[in-house]
């Protein structure tokens, strides 16, 4: 029970901190001696208030927003500009809105204001475009000329091939900095050790094949990748999707009832889950995918969240990699899905439906946060943080995922695309061609 | 020394004493932190509190540990909107409320003090802004134009075609710009934006006249006819008209 003295409305203090002042009083001016308050506002503060200032110009009017509404703030007087030297202000900044946890350039400022104009890029449509190559006659496989999985990852770009190979380019240089194979074993089919998905953790790259080896290289290093994990056809089924962070790997199998989804832990290599019914409609299907080339199965893709989302074309699932045991959402769809169209990017999911209908929606909640029309059902989509890409008979369109407006499309054609990816610098695309397609929106 | 009825005294700038339960008193860091740390018997001083603002913010302490010991009935909801009840006060008071929170570490009134700076700033200009808070405008020239230039990155929208930059938008200001038919019209004045335009929504039109409200009664009405012509091959010239009356 606080018991304080009578607080009138016009009390004189006597040699408080407060000064003279009037008190709540609006309607006579004459009475406020209001002072200039300059000086009062403490740093710590103010910084609160830039990092409130963006989130809401960010809920408001989007990423690309929240830099003008930051130059009203630091234009308002020194004292508030000051903050703006703060290089940890703009860790905060660059973490909240562009979900960037590492730096690449010298200040966190230069970061934030990098991925700015890299947005704007990707807004505007700017971009430099790049083929790239490698020697085909090191290839004697002709399936090693089909490229079936692209992972991006700052530095670099792994290519995944039909016949096992990974090839990895420098984004910087863009050159073939390194090709890894797995070891040699039996085949239980021609396309048995297609290669399914990749993961880049630097130093390690981390393939997987089709019968479900699990084969782990170092970015530098030997050709020769060391096996993981031994797969086990018979028991497991085709593993015809692999996908990663840092701490987890996930494997999408179709085959064998029940065991669809498989949990890695990526530090220790072991395995920590296996369960669930997703693929068993594709079962059948699922076998069919070591020998002959079918339409894709299923997908999975991680978020930045650690949880997972795995689709087939009947269903889609969000399972939290830390405990996987109880998904987070199961749902079956009216209309079939195109599985190639499944991307994340750090907190949302797009999925294209048999009408063309994209829909973005949140991972934790499912909440939708926009849709469009891709006017396509065939379509292989991709996304980052603020926009997707749909590739359909060649051309690839890209909308803004804060509306779900369209904004253009890339000049290049990408014929017979097998592989799309894109994070939020470049855009790469492998089709049935030895080149690899690559767009780097990056700011100069 | 673990007591329900604890008592904590703290005295105050201008030597009002005040008695209130530990539990309400520590959800001030530094109250807490001295308390733990001195003497817990003797009288706490804050200096640079008086007793009008301490009074407030022992009510919102008060407030927020009853509601969460569950001693109060009082929804998530119910609660939300006593915050934002308090802080409709005048700016001193909201200032000093900051600076005390501030001094004496209240976390949550932060947030909420900070949140609501935050609610009065959205989409004002800096002038604006300095009006509201009575902030004095302490920037020479030099240094004025020094800012703008090192913020000049947050306004390039559509990186040259399709943006307008109007330097002073006074009474009958003419200005032109060239843009493709798929974008935008940015018109930006004074470092804000001052409207953006979808070009498809002027499609058809030879020239509109558009009346913009207020936002606030400060800022002029403006009154802006758009003439487009085509230039080739997509691309479009908008003529801008802007008359503003104060």
């Amino acid at each position: 029970m606080s018991s304080s003295l009578s607080s009138s409305s016009s009390s004189e203090d006597a040699n408080g901190n407060s000064g003279r002042r009037g008190v709540g009083d609006f309607g006579a001016p004459s009475l406020t001696r209001r002072r200039a308050n300059n000086e009062i506002w403490p740093g710590p503060f103010v910084e609160d208030l830039v990092v409130q200032v963006a989130i809401d110009a960010s809920r408001s009017f989007g990423r690309l927003a929240v830099a003008a509404a930051l130059a009203n703030v630091f234009q308002v007087c020194s004292t508030w500009q000051a903050v703006s030297r703060s290089d940890p202000l703009w860790h905060r900044l660059t973490t909240v809105i562009w979900g960037r946890t590492h730096r690449m350039h010298a200040s966190w400022r230069e970061e934030y204001v990098y991925r700015h104009q890299t947005a704007q890029n990707f807004r505007a449509g700017r971009s430099f475009y790049h083929t790239l190559h490698f020697d085909p006659a090191s290839v004697d496989n002709p399936d090693g000329l089909t490229c079936r999985c692209l992972t991006l990852s700052d530095t670099h770009l792994a290519c995944g091939f039909a016949d096992g190979t990974v090839r990895l380019f420098d984004l910087s240089t863009r050159q073939l900095v390194g090709t890894f194979h797995p070891h040699h074993r039996d085949r239980f089919g021609r396309f048995s050790r297609a290669v399914s998905g990749i993961v880049i953790t630097d130093p390690r790259i981390i393939f997987a094949t089709l019968d479900g080896d699990i084969h782990v290289a170092i970015i530098d290093g030997e050709p020769l990748a060391r096996t993981a994990h031994l797969g086990n056809v018979v028991n497991d089924g085709a593993l015809v999707d692999f996908t990663g962070c840092g701490r987890w790997w996930v494997g999408l199998y179709a085959g064998v009832p029940g065991r669809a989804l498989h949990v890695w832990d990526g530090n220790t290599e072991e395995l920590a889950f296996v369960n669930t019914n997703l693929t068993d409609p594709e079962a059948v299907m699922g076998w069919h995918t070591l020998t002959e080339l079918t339409e894709t199965i299923g997908r999975v893709r991680v978020t930045g969240q650690e949880s997972a989302v795995a689709c087939t074309s009947l269903r889609y699932m969000v399972v939290d990699l830390r405990n996987p045991e109880f998904p987070l959402h199961d749902r079956e769809w009216r209309r079939r899905l195109t599985v190639a169209s499944l991307d994340t990017n750090g907190e949302a999911f797009i999925m294209v439906d048999s009408r063309g209908l994209a829909i973005v929606r949140r991972v934790d909640t499912l909440e939708e946060v926009c849709r469009f029309n891709t006017r396509n059902v065939n379509v292989m989509g991709c996304m980052n943080l603020g926009y997707a890409l749909m590739c359909a008979a060649g051309v690839v369109r890209v909308w803004e995922i804060e509306h779900g407006q369209h904004l253009y499309s890339l000049n290049q054609n990408v014929e017979e695309v097998n592989a799309m990816v894109a994070d939020d610098r470049h855009v790469a695309a492998a089709g049935s061609d030895t080149g690899i397609h690559l767009w780097d929106f990056g700011a100069q | 020394m673990g007591s329900t009825s604890t008592k904590i005294k703290l005295r105050t700038s201008d030597q009002k004493v005040f008695e209130v339960e530990k539990a309400v008193a520590v959800q001030s860091q530094t109250i807490k932190y001295i308390y733990e740390n001195g003497c817990p018997d003797s009288v706490i001083h804050v200096h640079s509190v008086s007793g009008d603002i301490l009074s407030k913010i022992l009510d919102y302490c008060k407030k927020h540990v009853n509601s969460a010991a569950g001693k109060e009935d009082i929804s998530p909801e119910e609660l939300y909107e006593w915050d934002a009840n308090f802080v409709k006060v005048d700016q001193n008071t909201l200032f000093d409320l900051i600076l005390a929170a501030n001094c004496l570490k209240i976390e949550s009134l932060l947030d909420l003090t900070c949140q609501t700076v935050a609610n009065m700033i959205k989409g004002k200009r800096p002038e604006e802004i300095r009006t509201t808070f009575n902030i004095k405008n302490d920037y020479t020239i030099e240094a004025e134009e020094a800012v703008r230039r090192e913020n000049k990155w947050a306004f390039d929208m559509l990186g040259g075609v399709g943006t307008m930059v109007i330097e002073e938008l006074a009474d009958d200001t003419m200005s032109k710009c060239v843009t493709n038919t798929k974008s935008r019209v940015c018109v930006i004045a004074a470092n804000q934006i001052v409207m953006m335009r979808s070009i498809s929504k002027l499609a058809n039109k030879k020239s509109i006249d558009v009346y913009k409200q207020p936002q606030n009664p400060t800022t002029p009405r403006i009154k802006e006819s758009v003439k487009q012509r085509n230039v080739g091959t997509g691309f479009i010239e908008l003529f801008f008209h802007f008359k503003c009356k104060m």
